[in-house]
């Protein structure tokens, strides 16, 4: 077991120091992480009405339910507190003071196998929509990749990119934007 | 005598040739920098009818930033018709141009009558009749717009033409998003999808009666294809993953879009009717916004292969992508113009994302635009302007440009916060 673990936290620094890119730091530099999240994100919702020429009130049939991640963590420990890792400017890599969180979400998704995760990615507001789309899959696979190799099934993992089409804040500076280059970790309901 | 003659000759020209001069600077200065003064005289019986025809053309011309028009209560006379002129009332007030009109009840609806005329030429250059029924007074009141606009301006007008866009409002956690369309003015706005979850990348068929987009109602992306008139719609991919940027190719057969069900994002080209399948690029990279050439044979598409984002062109029969752009550290959502010959893009340097034009044959980029968060940029019908998406005083707000970057027309949405337009066919 201590040796596994040992490969494990081997395998994540080695990932980790892989998927640096040269971006540089647009002053994001407190290791401390505003904890927006919980505030920034409501899951449920999917109304959907269409009403030009003839009407055909649509309704979601395949409505995915989704947990609370607050009602989570009241079952759980204090510890996975903080479930959204951010990112840097056009980067979907780890940084150090998140690696603890994940290896906390490891933790629990190896002793609850039949547990799903969704990874969702974010992006911040710059640059064109669907080149966002793709940068916040990015990160929510960069974690994923992680997650995969500290021993989570391939099948507890799922991701969904809203690029820039979710803000956790609407401001239209950096002190917006380091808080919307993200990716929340939900818990599935079963 | 034959020398009195020349004297005299030379001394005209020496009068007459400052003022020739002069004129030539003034066309040229207002052609570009300042506006040029046109009065819309109330249209007769305008009034009365249920669209006022006058105060229509004077608001497109007056948000065109080529024009300024002159107030109804500046005016020293109200003429509906050229014959009733008094040029002199117009000279006074400074205007060069005058639009005098009048409509007449006929058979099935309406004829409306205007003339434009040149105030200090005294002379009149346009003279129409256009018959409309009792729906179509503001769309035959765009026309005129259109009908000036080209007259004075030698590009063709926007007035008349609809837009798709998407909207968004509420709070972070209940935000609503909505798909709309609605004439270029921001007038007759309908509503076509709305939802809790984001809406993305409108785009229309060729023909103009269906619309494709991304929705994200189930937590998960799927590109829909909604007809317009009847609000039935189809999905047509919901792929674990990506599902984005739909394009309609040109015949309106097939989709270009992006999926990363096989692990990243690449270029795929969907045949509406067989529902196949073909993949077009295939690498780990990032590769999305696929657009169609004007002739369907070519897609750009932006891919960050040499590690930042480029626009790439390739066949729609796959093969080796060329990389198009080397200047700018950002180059997205590529678009091309009717002819093919330019490309329209999201372009940074130094991260300031403006819209800029890019020569095809020569390679030459040309920024269009000043904003610092500018994107999803698109031509007209006619390739004169570039329709984009822009913030202005915390707004979003969507912008029309002239290809040569010197005339900027805001578009006037009520929406706090409006993004993605897409110019109908």
């Amino acid at each position: 077991m201590r040796i596994k673990t040992t490969v494990l936290i081997l395998m994540v620094t080695f990932l980790t120091a892989c998927s640096s890119t040269n971006e540089t730091d647009q002053g994001f530099i407190d290791n401390g992480l505003p904890d927006a999240s919980v505030d920034g994100y409501n899951a449920y919702g999917g109304n959907v009405t269409s009403n030009y020429g003839t009407t055909t009130p649509y309704n979601p049939s395949s409505q995915e339910n989704y947990n609370d991640p607050k009602q989570t963590f009241i079952n759980d420990s204090a510890a996975f507190a903080k479930e959204t890792i951010y990112f840097m400017y056009d980067s979907s890599e780890i940084r150090p003071q998140f690696i603890p969180i994940i290896n906390k979400y490891i933790h629990y998704l190896r002793a609850n196998p039949n547990q799903v995760i969704i990874l969702e990615g974010h992006a911040d507001e710059r640059g064109s929509r669907e080149y966002n789309i793709a940068l916040g899959e990015e990160r929510a696979i960069s974690v994923a990749r992680i997650m995969e190799a500290g021993g989570v099934f391939r099948g507890q993992l799922e991701f969904v990119s809203y690029g820039e089409e979710k803000p956790a804040s609407l401001g239209h500076n950096e002190a917006a934007w380091r808080l919307n280059r993200r990716v929340n970790l939900i818990y599935q309901r079963n | 005598m034959k020398f009195l003659k020349l004297l005299a000759f030379f001394c005209l020209w020496v009068i007459y040739s400052p003022l020739i001069h002069a004129e030539l600077n003034i066309d040229i200065t207002k052609s570009f920098e300042s506006k040029v003064p046109i009065a819309i005289s109330p249209f007769g019986s305008s009034k009365t009818l249920t669209e006022n025809i006058s105060a229509i053309i004077d608001n497109d011309l007056n948000r065109s930033g080529y024009f300024k028009t002159l107030a109804e209560q500046d005016m020293l006379s109200q003429p509906t018709s050229a014959n009733q002129v008094v040029m002199k009332n117009w000279q006074i007030l400074g205007q060069e141009y005058l639009v005098v009109g009048n409509t007449q009840r006929a058979r099935g609806g309406y004829e409306i009558f205007f003339q434009l005329l040149d105030v200090s030429k005294n002379e009149q250059i346009m003279d129409y009749k256009i018959t409309a029924d009792a729906t179509g007074l503001r769309r035959a009141a765009h026309q005129i717009s259109d009908l000036i606009y080209e007259k004075l301006t030698g590009n063709k007008g926007i007035f008349g033409t609809k837009v798709a866009f998407v909207s968004s409002h509420g709070h972070v956690n209940n935000r609503n998003y909505q798909l709309q369309v609605a004439d270029v003015d921001g007038h007759n706005s309908q509503t076509i999808v709305s939802s809790k979850e984001p809406i993305m990348s409108p785009t229309w068929s060729p023909d103009g009666n269906k619309i494709a987009y991304v929705s994200f109602e189930n937590h998960r992306a799927a590109i829909f294809v909604q007809i317009l008139t009847t609000g039935n719609r189809i999905k047509v991919t919901s792929y674990p993953g990506i599902n984005g940027a739909p394009a309609w190719s040109p015949d309106g057969r097939k989709l270009a879009l992006t999926l990363s069900k096989a692990g990243s994002p690449d270029i795929y080209i969907l045949d509406l009717s067989s529902k196949q399948l073909t993949q077009l690029t295939d690498n780990h990279w990032i590769n999305t916004e696929p657009a169609w050439s004007p002739d369907g044979r070519t897609l750009v598409f932006t891919s960050n292969q040499t590690g930042k984002p480029q626009i790439y062109k390739i066949s729609s029969n796959g093969g080796k992508a060329t990389r198009l752009t080397f200047k700018g550290s950002y180059n997205a959502n590529a678009s091309f113009s009717p002819d093919g010959s330019k490309i329209v893009m999201v372009h940074a340097t130094a991260a300031n994302y403006k819209i800029a034009l890019m020569n095809l044959n020569t390679g030459a980029i040309k920024t269009l635009t000043q904003g610092s968060l500018d994107e999803s940029p698109g031509f007209s019908n006619n390739g004169a302007m570039v329709l984009y998406a822009t913030r202005r005083a915390g707004r979003g707000i969507l912008e029309a440009v002239s290809i040569d970057g010197r005339i900027k027309q805001p578009l006037a949405f009520q929406n706090p916060e409006v993004r993605e337009p897409a110019w109908a066919p």
